[in-house]
């Protein structure tokens, strides 16, 4: 059965409720967490989440060094510590809970048409990471790698004459490559983290052996451990890449 | 399921609000305090070199200080040593010269009183010889006579001397 989520709007217009409720919750909980770390920030004995957020910003700032090198690779690192937290977060959202109710009454985001399309009786998803939803993840990774866009045009020269490097021949593949990146990013993280949420779904909804023993119990445990090993990694993978991307449309003065 | 715009626009402007108060709020202090903790272990470290440094120095006076204390401490010891031996030599010599002097003024006394006596003894026999004579001069006697008297002379000569 199909999962429907409460929208406004119509068509391509579309606010999906759940998604942004979920994604604003995130976003919330990082501030939260970021709060925590810096309520008392002591130079000589950091403490708890202190010691955490610095951590992560020391790991960014070496994935920054290594991928875009020199000093602007610090320019960069704000916003890949926000994305690395940010995805960290909102990808395990989904593993802690789902919330799936069964609604036979319209109701926010959900018409009386869509109930009635759908017999009279919808599943509707309330709770779920904001990133497996595929606007969500499309959204990420088409700002980001348009941003990467805009930080190439800053030196127009050495911008376009990436795309005929190493000879006029290879512009296809760059091109391929460029449009590649705005789906591949987001698809990316969106497939694992929905892979991962739909088969939590499927384990839990397994039918009880001989009416008492979860079938699921075992698999949904081992489940959940891999899908917070792949949420953390997807959202190491996203950080690193936009990173990547950065690197790649800078000038490469070092290298060459 | 679509790619919904919406959502979409939304979703950045989320994101776009987290990454501007992350940055704000969260980034800059715990970037400043990094930076501080570096410039502070920086600080540390070159202040205890600095120390370091000064302790060697200080160290290397002390050790000079207490080689010539030593050096003056030995010096004092051998001239206290030397003194002390001068003067126990000066001693024995004062002490030598003085039994020498009393031994000669003993024996200078020594030789005054027999000279003394011899003296006396010389005086003595010649007073005898001088009663002795009279004696003979007044008593006529005989060999036998003369020799019971200067038996008895010499017996008293014995006595006297």
């Amino acid at each position: 059965m199909e999962h429907l989520f409460p929208t406004i709007g119509e068509g391509t217009w579309a606010i999906d409720l759940t998604a942004i409720g979920t994604s604003i919750l995130a976003a919330l909980i990082v501030l939260l967490l970021a709060r925590l770390a810096t309520k008392s920030v002591d130079v000589r004995k950091p403490r708890g989440l202190q010691n955490f957020f610095e951590w992560v910003i020391d790991f960014i700032t070496g994935l920054a060094k290594d991928t875009i090198g020199g000093k602007r690779a610090m320019t960069y690192v704000p916003l890949a510590f926000t994305l690395i937290i940010y995805l960290f977060v909102a990808n395990q959202m989904g593993l802690i809970t789902n919330i799936t109710a069964h609604i036979h009454e319209p109701m926010l985001g959900i018409s009386q048409e869509t109930l009635d399309h759908h017999d009279g009786e919808a599943h509707v998803s309330f709770f779920m990471s904001p990133t497996a939803n595929l606007s969500v993840a499309m959204a990420m990774s088409i700002g980001i790698v348009t941003m990467t866009h805009f930080i190439g045009l800053r030196n127009p020269k050495s911008y376009f004459k990436h795309y005929i490097e190493p000879n006029p021949a290879f512009l296809i593949l760059h091109l391929i490559d460029e449009v590649a990146k705005f789906i591949t990013l987001g698809l990316r993280l969106f497939g694992n983290i929905f892979a991962g949420e739909v088969l939590i779904g499927i384990l839990v909804g397994l039918p009880l052996l001989f009416g008492f023993f979860p079938t699921g119990g075992i698999p949904l445990i081992v489940w959940l451990a891999y899908s917070m090993f792949v949420g953390t990694i997807q959202a190491f993978v996203f950080t690193v890449l936009t990173l990547v991307y950065i690197g790649q449309k800078l000038p490469h003065d070092e290298h060459h | 399921m679509m790619p919904q715009l919406g959502t979409m626009l939304v979703q950045l402007a989320v994101f776009l609000v987290l990454f501007l108060l992350l940055r704000k709020y969260a980034f800059g202090p715990l970037m400043k305090v990094m930076s501080d903790r570096a410039e502070y272990i920086e600080n540390q470290i070159t202040s205890a070199e600095k120390n370091r440094a000064e302790v060697e120095r200080l160290a290397a006076e002390h050790k000079a200080a207490i080689d010539s204390a030593k050096k003056e401490a030995a010096e004092m010891l051998e001239n206290a040593r030397r003194s002390g031996d001068k003067q126990a030599a000066d001693l024995v010599a004062a002490a030598e010269a003085e039994a020498r002097r009393l031994r000669e003024e003993a024996s200078a006394e020594i030789k005054r009183e027999k000279e003394l006596a011899l003296a006396e003894v010389r005086e003595q026999v010649a007073a005898l010889s001088v009663l002795l004579a009279g004696k003979i001069i007044h008593q006529e006697l005989n060999a036998e006579g003369h020799k019971a008297l200067f038996d008895e002379a010499v017996k008293e000569m014995g006595v006297r001397v």
